[in-house]
């Protein structure tokens, strides 16, 4: 394809845009020394004003972590990370619990603005959507706090749940992914500092989506958020986690832990938008994001979705999964993964039936351009007593360019003759008769790319709740800029 | 390295004596250091464990801690005929992997076929041993083949001549013989360009014998040549067999590759093919029966190393009883292999509440401009299909017969060759017959 005026324009335009999300706000930030040991977790603890089962919890997990090996079966590969020569405490240091938003750093404020998350404004507007923003490691903000716990969700900093529900928080945590579970959930178990907790209590439907945006900001700050989300009998709740950084050089680590629980008839939707900083066109900078997301349907008839477009970081490690033990509960994973340059994604789901007719989707859509490995890595397990189960998996991918590579891996184990499963995968690449097609009417080629793709996402992107399906379809033509031409 | 078994395992005091074996051969050194060479690459590469993912589903612990001995001279003089394939075809027979002449029969192969074994083979067969394969290793190295050169008993060396055509096929019958005995072969095909032959082997036992086996296939296919390689592997129910056959395939070639297994306590049967030109269709297809006690591994790699090449790979098993039945695919295209058309699909039956299937068909593809998909299932008999033909006055065991038959009968309609096809479709339906539906336990 020949490049137009048109198009040369249009990457100029994009050297200065490339990245709207990369800067750094400077604000004096309170930083545990650089290194990991017994002390720094103790540090962690004690200035999380943490009881003695959490802090003992947290140095099982440390002890437990150094007899154990950096994975390296996925299709990945980056730079060996010194875990010594990272900050595992960061808080901004002005706002010591704030009581309400004006006592928040305006220039905290400001990112957010920057971000297009004008909390104050959200304060006021309609009401839809309540954040929790994590800044770093401690929470800032948390607005409609009032309005949720009235109705008697339980919607905080899981530091703070530690200290209001310690009940709660040391019931649920670790019981779906246990302090020993893999070497990045056990390191977020030993120095994780902050993150979101969710309680939905008996039979209540959740009136607002909740969400929770992210962000990285100090330098040399691996981030260790762990969310914890609980569904009481029939409830539901729809959260959504969204994600930016600020463009910098060195790569950071991201090593998070999320655990839902549903109980009986109660359902999660989980939907995540992922646009960390991916690095450079060499691959220089960009996030590690190493996360281990994992629910339990432990109720009859419960319910775990999975929602994710993941267009950000250098590296992705992520498995959302879905534990259906009990009967007729049902586990659903949607995804597309997007990467370009030379970012790599190796990402997928496990879907691991227990239950008697437990059922699960599985629709992955993965797309690969520029020098990117893109692999789906997926696990459908049923147990002998899953009788009548239930799995249909279908993950297609998209290859833009030669030089990129598309790879699907998928563990089919099946020990019940009653079970059904089923899996399917196709690859394939944007046809030139599809871009003749959009561009004799008149797209540029970028946007024929784009439109071809969002077209190729439409099943998982309209699982997507509203708010995020605007920005995620935003993002996908985003990611893909300069994959053609 | 990667394995709790240490030197002290019972399988590796038969690996050290097999390995110093060979002085009574009359082969001299040369032996020696294939077998020296492959017992230290065996262990070097530690026995294959659950750890490593070419082996996580097929466990070797329980033979690495069985002992075996080396085969004594062979005094089988009548081949155990009820197990091999029923065919009447020219035939070259190994007993505990050396070869027998007084039970084979080559009268009717041709001149455009020549057989040479480990004693009188040439200097250019000699150096086949040493050459190294071009195709990408797995991370874990190939077990199998160390093991196979540590404990070498024989080889074979077919070379088909250019240009030359023959409907009568080749059957290589392996037998094992003894009591814990253990040994391995090799089998070098060269097909040469234009040539088209279908080669049949048949592993089995002599009724009650308990052994290992181990063979090596090496395979090359010349430019337009057809290549049929069919595979029964039907060992006794207490051996262990292990395989690997390598092939690389060169432009407009056809390779049709078909492993029918149902033998064996555990049987491993690896198939990797290497599409070096364009032009190539390659089919590894396969079939699997598993009772009582059973494991059964097919693992296939397919390597598309250049462009506008065809590969299929369709495999269907039956599992009842305890048996554990793995299948892993992999289609790996380089970046250079645009056009490629791949097909991979692995289906699979479980007729009891203890049977197990563990498959992972996988796709790795770094080329753009290509038609790759894979599919797989894992179910029991669909009950409506069982209703239909029960409506219709059939029984209930005669239609779940009915029914397993087609469901395999879909895959051996795979193979090329008619002759073949016919034969070991019946073979298949008297082992069904056999293995699942009269037996004497009354199930």
């Amino acid at each position: 394809m020949s490049i137009d005026a048109n198009t040369a324009d249009r990457v100029k335009e994009l050297e200065v845009d490339k990245y709207k999300y990369g800067f750094v706000t400077d604000i004096e930030m309170e930083t545990a020394p650089k290194g990991l040991n017994e002390d720094i977790i103790r540090f962690i603890s004690a200035k999380k004003e943490e009881p003695d089962w959490l802090l003992e919890w947290r140095l099982k997990a440390y002890r437990h972590w150094l007899t154990m090996d950096e994975p390296d079966w996925a299709k990945v590969g980056y730079d060996k990370i010194d875990y010594q020569d990272l900050h595992y405490y960061a808080a901004p240091k002005n706002i010591d619990r704030p009581k309400s938003l004006d006592e928040v750093d305006p220039e905290l404020l400001n990112t957010y603005e920057k971000l297009g998350i004008p909390l104050k404004e959200q304060e006021l507007l309609s009401g839809v959507v309540a954040v929790d923003a994590v800044f770093d490691s401690v929470s800032v903000a948390t607005t409609y706090k009032a309005k949720l716990t009235e109705m008697g969700v339980i919607f905080c900093s899981i530091s703070e749940a530690v200290r209001e529900y310690p009940e709660l928080v040391k019931k649920y945590i670790g019981s779906v992914v246990p302090y020993s579970d893999n070497y990045f959930a056990t390191l977020n178990s030993a120095v994780f500092t902050d993150g979101s907790f969710v309680y939905v209590p008996k039979g209540l439907r959740c009136p607002m989506e909740l969400s929770t945006y992210f962000r990285i900001n100090a330098e040399n700050t691996g981030q260790f958020e762990r969310t914890l989300i609980i569904a009481d009998d029939g409830a539901y709740v729809s959260y959504l986690e969204g994600c930016t950084a600020p463009q910098r050089d060195e790569n950071q680590l991201h090593a998070a832990v999320v655990e839902l629980v549903t109980l009986d008839n109660a359902e999660i939707k989980y939907s995540t938008v992922q646009n960390w900083y991916p690095g450079d066109e060499n691959g220089k900078g960009g996030i590690y994001n190493f996360v281990t997301k994992r629910g339990a349907c432990r109720g009859e008839n419960s319910k775990i979705s999975w929602t994710q477009v993941e267009t950000g970081s250098a590296v992705t490690w992520k498995y959302p999964s879905c534990i259906l033990q009990g009967d007729n509960s049902i586990g659903e994973f949607y995804s597309v993964a997007i990467t370009n340059n030379a970012q790599q994604a190796d990402t997928g789901t496990k879907m691991i039936h227990l239950g008697k007719n437990t059922r699960s989707t599985v629709i992955s859509k993965g797309i690969s351009a520029g020098r990117a490995d893109n692999t789906y890595r997926g696990l459908v397990k049923i147990l002998p007593r899953a009788e009548g189960a239930r799995n249909f998996t279908q993950c297609d991918s998209l290859l833009i360019g030669n030089k990129c590579g598309a790879h699907t891996v998928p563990y089919i184990e099946s020990r019940n003759p009653s079970a059904r499963v089923e899996h399917e995968a196709t690859t394939s690449k944007i046809s030139e008769d599809q871009m003749f097609y959009c561009m004799q009417r008149g797209l540029s080629s970028e946007a024929a790319v784009s439109l071809i793709v969002n077209g190729f996402c439409k099943e998982v992107m309209k699982e997507l709740p509203m708010e995020f399906a605007v920005e995620a379809q935003k993002l996908i033509g985003i990611s893909l800029e300069g994959s053609v031409g | 390295m990667n394995t709790s078994i240490g030197p002290a395992a019972p399988f590796n005091d038969f690996i050290d004596s097999a390995s110093g074996e060979s002085a009574h051969e009359n082969l001299g050194e040369w032996l020696s250091e294939i077998k020296e060479k492959g017992r230290d690459e065996f262990y070097k590469l530690g026995w294959p464990s659950p750890k490593l993912e070419s082996w996580r589903y097929t466990n070797l612990n329980k033979l690495a801690k069985t002992q075996f001995r080396l085969p004594q001279t062979t005094e089988l003089d009548k081949l155990p005929c009820h197990n091999i394939i029923p065919i009447d075809a020219p035939r070259i027979v190994l007993i505990n992997g050396k070869l027998k002449r007084e039970l084979s029969d080559l009268s009717e192969i041709g001149e455009g076929i020549f057989i040479n074994s480990f004693q009188d083979m040439r200097d250019e067969q000699r150096a086949l041993f040493c050459l190294a394969n071009h195709a990408i290793l797995p991370k874990e190295g190939l077990p199998i083949k160390a093991l196979n050169d540590a404990i070498l008993s024989g080889a074979l060396f077919i070379e088909i001549m250019p240009g030359w055509q023959s409907d009568v096929p080749l059957h290589i019958v392996s037998i094992g013989y003894g009591d814990h005995v253990g040994f391995s072969s090799k089998i070098f095909v060269s097909a040469g360009e234009n040539s088209q032959v279908n080669l049949l082997e048949t592993h089995a036992g002599d009724s009650g014998s308990t052994y290992f086996s181990s063979c090596v296939s090496n395979i090359d296919i010349k430019a337009g040549a057809r290549l049929g390689h069919y595979k029964f592997q039907n060992d006794t129910n207490t051996s262990t067999h292990l395989a690997l056959a390598q092939t690389s395939i060169e432009a407009d070639a056809v390779y049709d590759n078909f492993v029918m297994s149902v033998g064996g306590i555990l049987s491993r049967n690896e198939v990797r093919s290497l599409i070096t030109a364009p032009g190539v269709e390659c089919c590894v297809n396969g079939a699997y029966l598993g009772t009582s006690n059973q494991h059964i591994d097919n693992t296939t790699f397919i390597e598309h190393a250049a462009e506008g090449s065809k590969s299929r790979e369709v495999f269907k098993g039956v599992l009842a009883d305890h048996a554990k039945g793995v299948f892993q695919g992999k289609i790996f295209v380089h970046p250079e292999a645009q056009k490629t058309d791949g097909y991979q699909m692995n289906r699979a039956l479980l007729l009891s509440d203890k049977a197990e299937i563990d498959s992972k068909p996988e796709l790795e593809i770094y080329a753009d401009d290509v038609r790759c998909s894979h599919g797989a299932t894992v179910g029991e008999l669909e009950e409506e299909h069982l209703f239909y033909l029960k409506a219709r006055g059939i029984d209930a065991e005669s239609a779940r017969r009915l029914l397993v038959e087609g469901y395999l009968g879909e895959v051996i309609d795979e193979i090329q060759s008619q002759v073949i096809r016919e034969t070991l479709s019946k073979v298949a339906s008297d082992l069904l017959k056999k293995k699942l539906f009269e037996r004497s336990d009354g199930r």
